[in-house]
């Protein structure tokens, strides 16, 4: 991945957020990329200096003079404690520039970089980043060795799997930083990231610790998962023969629902009629319907049943007692069939 | 799982306002594809055995699964795999002759996965060597990975563990979205039958 390794040994390298006063010691420029990482947001191309915006542009313009580079080292004071970087992007272009500006022999200079846009300025430096990138390597490896903490920075934008076109990891304390376990780790936070989520959505995964009793654990949900899928099926297969699919079709496919016409029963408010067209009317009506029938509105659920039984034998049987319920379990009728699935469930 | 409470709770939406509309999507693909493959097919839904109408159900439902899966997705952003296996699947076996690929699939292959664990494991305790503890823990998931795998649609393709958690995210949510349809479809088709057949003594599962 070495596309990936530029950015990463270049905070890397930058290290210190906290320990800014041996960086500056160190390495002219870490203490000043480090200030940046730090500060973030979009004042940190000048804070990157310490210097106002006349004087850094001054600096940066040139971009042909080691010196300047130097002169930026001693100037801002050792950062406060590292504040997570909000953005990626924003921290690291100040580097980008800076080492731009640093290895301006080795890598073409970039245009004349704004500070109001830095991604253009990241844009046009990471060009000249990667030439830059086996010095800055050696040298930033000593650094890293010798610099102390380091801001973990998590890869921007996760949660999809776009990569983006470089990945800003620093290296944490007491670990390797060569661009391979660099890379190494940031995939193997994703992936963490990921298990967390996983151990949140698979119930029962929080007490377990560890990766390989977690994934035993979403197997055997997900296997479980398919098994209900097969068992509620096979229930609807035992009852189908008595129910006609194709009754449904008059249902699905008339759009604006005016069936009530097919149906023998009169009076049915097309509310009701509508329930099946769920795609067509949207989740609005249903939910009216849903609502009326438990908030105490008993006069429909009977209708809600024909349109059920429309669908099987095409007459509509009269109901006057009891309460069909299409969407709830807590019905006693329709508990006691739903117990015996729940413990049959359970004991799958 | 009574009361009103859980009625309000259920008669807001079907189980989550962000899963609302999936699941009428489902439902609505689920009836549509019962509909198609009873009207086409042959035999009529009620010559099928047992079996045969279990798996069509059951291929129906993931097959609806799968189509309304991406409406959601493609809002979101960042599509998923699993649809387009299960549609490959259901494609393939519908085009050789209904020949019982899906259902039976999962089961065995979650059979063969725990056996595979098993016997690794039993080996390497014959062979007696002591391995580092580290390397262990990584080969036990790096099994577990590629059960995963197995389990989810489309976990074969070429995808690291990161895309392949994804996956299961995903693929966890539309199946818990899916056996919820499932279970409401079946309750309000037995209560309509009971209802439509008060005198009869049915069966009740």
């Amino acid at each position: 991945m070495r596309h990936a390794s530029p950015p990463q040994e270049l905070p890397a390298a930058a290290a210190a957020a906290s320990g800014g006063e041996i960086q500056a010691a160190l390495a002219p420029a870490t203490a000043s990329s480090t200030a940046a990482g730090t500060r973030g947001g979009g004042g940190s191309f000048t804070a990157l200096l310490g210097l106002p915006t006349s004087q850094a542009m001054e600096l940066l313009l040139p971009r042909t003079a080691p010196p300047p580079a130097l002169a930026l080292a001693p100037a801002p004071a050792p950062a406060p404690a590292p504040a997570a970087a909000p953005t990626p992007t924003f921290p690291s272009d100040p580097h980008l520039v800076d080492r731009a500006v640093r290895f301006s022999t080795f890598a073409p200079p970039s245009p004349s970089p704004p500070p109001p846009p830095p991604p253009a300025a990241a844009a046009a430096a990471n060009a000249g980043k990667r030439k830059a990138e086996p010095i800055d390597r050696a040298s930033k490896g000593k650094a890293a060795k010798k610099g102390k903490t380091a801001e973990e920075k998590p890869a921007g934008g996760d949660g999809d799997d776009e990569k983006p076109a470089y990945v800003h990891v620093r290296a944490r304390r007491g670990q390797a930083t060569d661009s391979h376990s660099l890379a190494e780790r940031a995939r193997r936070e994703k992936v963490n990231a990921r298990m967390e989520l996983l151990k949140e959505l698979v119930p029962g995964c929080s007490k377990v610790s560890g990766t390989a009793l977690v994934l035993d654990e979403i197997i055997n949900h997900v296997q479980s998962l398919q098994r209900q899928v097969e068992y509620l099926s096979m229930r609807l297969a035992a009852v189908n023969p008595r129910v006609d699919f194709g009754g449904l079709d008059s249902f699905l496919t008339t759009e604006c629902g005016r069936i009530a016409g097919f149906n023998c029963k009169n009076g049915i408010d097309l509310e009701q009629v509508t329930w099946p067209e769920m795609g067509v009317h949207g989740a609005r009506q249903l939910m009216q319907l849903q609502q009326q029938f438990w908030h105490g509105d008993l006069a429909h659920p009977h209708q809600v049943a024909s349109q059920w039984e429309k669908r099987g034998d095409g007459h509509l049987p009269v109901f006057s007692n009891s309460n069909p319920s299409l969407f709830g379990y807590d019905l006693t009728s329709s508990g006691t069939q739903q117990t015996p699935a729940t413990k049959l469930k359970t004991e799958l | 799982m009574r009361g009103p409470n859980n009625a309000a709770s259920s008669s807001t939406s079907k189980g989550g306002g962000a899963m609302a509309a999936f699941k009428q999507d489902l439902l609505r693909n689920l009836l549509l594809g019962l509909r198609a493959r009873t009207a086409e097919a042959a035999c009529p839904f009620d010559a099928m055995s047992l079996q045969e109408r279990k798996r069509a159900v059951k291929c129906s439902a993931d097959v609806a699964m799968a189509a309304a899966a991406p409406r959601r997705a493609s809002a979101t952003g960042g599509r998923a795999r699993w649809p387009k296996a299960i549609l490959a699947a259901a494609a393939a076996a519908s085009s050789s002759s209904h020949s019982p690929s899906g259902t039976c699939k999962v089961r065995k292959s979650a059979c063969k996965c725990k056996r595979v664990a098993r016997r690794r494991v039993d080996a390497k305790r014959i062979r007696g060597y002591a391995a580092a503890s580290c390397d262990v823990a990584r080969r036990l998931v790096r099994r577990r990975t590629m059960a995963l795998r197995k389990v989810i649609p489309g976990g074969n393709a070429a995808m690291d563990d990161a895309a392949l958690l994804r996956e299961t995210m995903d693929y966890v949510v539309h199946l818990r979205a899916q056996v919820d349809v499932l279970r409401r479809i079946s309750a309000a088709v037995q209560i309509s039958t009971s209802l439509r057949d008060p005198s009869q003594s049915m069966a009740q599962l």
